[in-house]
C-alpha cells in the first residue's frame, strides 16, 4: 500500500466533506480540517504544506484509524478513487497498536542524559530503558 | 458543609471571594436562582483534581522524519528532529485546547472527545505556567529520575 502524499490527504478531506478550520488565518503552519459525524464524534486532522508525503507507516496507521476514523486503509484510497465520502456507520475503531518508544524516555535520553538523537533512534525500548537506568545510577 | 453564595452576594464581594478561593484554597459555590450553580476554584485545586491524568506520547522514527503521537488527544507533531517534532506537537496541543475550550459544549458531548476534558484542563493550566512540555513528557511515576 503506498504512503499518501500530503496532497492525497488534502484531497481526501475535500472528497469526504471535511471543514477547513484554518481558512482566513494568516500563515497557518498546517491546514487543519474537522468533520462532525452524525453520531456526535468530532474528527480532526491536519495536512502539512508542500509536496511531501507521510513516510512513516506507524504514524499513517494512527492517522487513518484515529484521526480519519476509518476501518481500513483501503477506505482512504477507495474514497479518493470513487470521489465519494466514506460510510462511517460502523462502530468506532479500536485503538491502534504498533512499535513505538515512550516519548518521555526519548525526551529524557536526549535532553537530560545528553545522548545524540541518532543514537536514541537506533535503540530498542529495552535498550533505551537500560541506558536511562544507567544514566540515573551514574547521576546518583 | 460550606453554604453557597448567591450571585448577588458574589457580585458584592468578588475580591474577598476570589482571595478565599485562590489564596486560602477554599472552593466557593455560587448559585444563581434555584437551577444554576458554579464553583470557583484556585488553579492549585484544579490541578489537584486533574493531577492523575498523565500523557503518554510515543515517538516514531522512520527515514528522515520524527513523529510524536499523543494518544490522549489523537494528535501528532512531525519534524526533521525530535526537538522539532516535539515543538510541533506542543503547538498542536495549544491549538486543540483553544478549540476545545472555545466550543466546549460540542467537544464534551462528542463520544470520542468527552474524556479529553480533564486532559485539556491539565494541558491548559500547564501551558499557562510554562510547563506544557514538562507535563506532556513527564516520566512515569515508576521511572528512575
Amino acid at each position: 500500500m503506498p504512503q499518501p502524499r500530503h496532497s492525497d490527504l488534502r484531497r481526501f478531506c475535500e472528497v469526504d466533506e471535511w471543514e477547513e478550520t484554518t481558512k482566513g488565518r494568516r500563515n497557518p503552519d498546517h491546514t487543519r480540517y474537522r468533520k462532525l459525524l452524525d453520531d456526535g464524534r468530532v474528527l480532526r486532522t491536519k495536512v502539512s504544506h508542500g509536496r511531501g508525503s507521510i513516510d512513516d507507516p506507524s504514524l499513517w496507521k494512527r492517522i487513518w484509524r484515529e484521526q480519519l476514523a476509518l476501518d481500513s486503509e483501503d477506505e482512504f484510497w477507495e474514497a479518493l478513487s470513487a470521489k465519494r465520502p466514506v460510510d462511517r456507520s460502523a462502530a468506532m475503531p479500536p485503538a491502534p497498536t504498533g512499535p513505538s518508544k515512550p516519548a518521555w524516555l526519548v525526551n529524557s535520553l536526549i535532553f537530560t542524559a545528553g545522548l545524540p538523537e541518532g543514537e536514541v533512534a537506533g535503540l530498542s525500548v529495552k535498550e533505551a530503558e537500560r541506558r536511562w537506568l544507567e544514566f540515573c545510577e551514574r547521576s546518583g | 458543609m460550606p453554604a453557597a453564595l448567591t450571585i448577588t452576594e458574589f457580585r458584592r464581594s468578588i475580591g474577598p471571594v476570589f482571595t478565599d478561593a485562590v489564596q486560602r484554597h477554599r472552593p466557593v459555590r455560587i448559585d444563581r436562582g434555584a437551577r444554576e450553580s458554579g464553583v470557583l476554584f484556585g488553579d492549585e485545586e484544579v490541578l489537584a483534581l486533574v493531577a492523575n491524568r498523565h500523557f503518554h506520547p510515543e515517538v516514531f522514527q522512520d527515514g528522515e522524519e520524527v513523529s510524536v503521537w499523543l494518544p490522549e488527544f489523537a494528535l501528532y507533531g512531525r519534524g526533521p528532529s525530535f526537538a522539532e517534532a516535539r515543538d510541533d506537537l506542543l503547538e498542536e496541543v495549544r491549538e486543540y485546547v483553544e478549540e476545545y475550550l472555545g466550543e466546549v459544549e460540542l467537544y464534551t458531548r462528542a463520544p470520542n472527545r468527552s474524556d479529553h476534558f480533564p486532559f485539556v484542563i491539565r494541558a491548559w493550566l500547564a501551558d499557562g505556567a510554562g510547563e506544557l512540555a514538562d507535563v506532556l513528557f513527564a516520566p512515569p511515576a515508576d521511572a528512575a529520575v
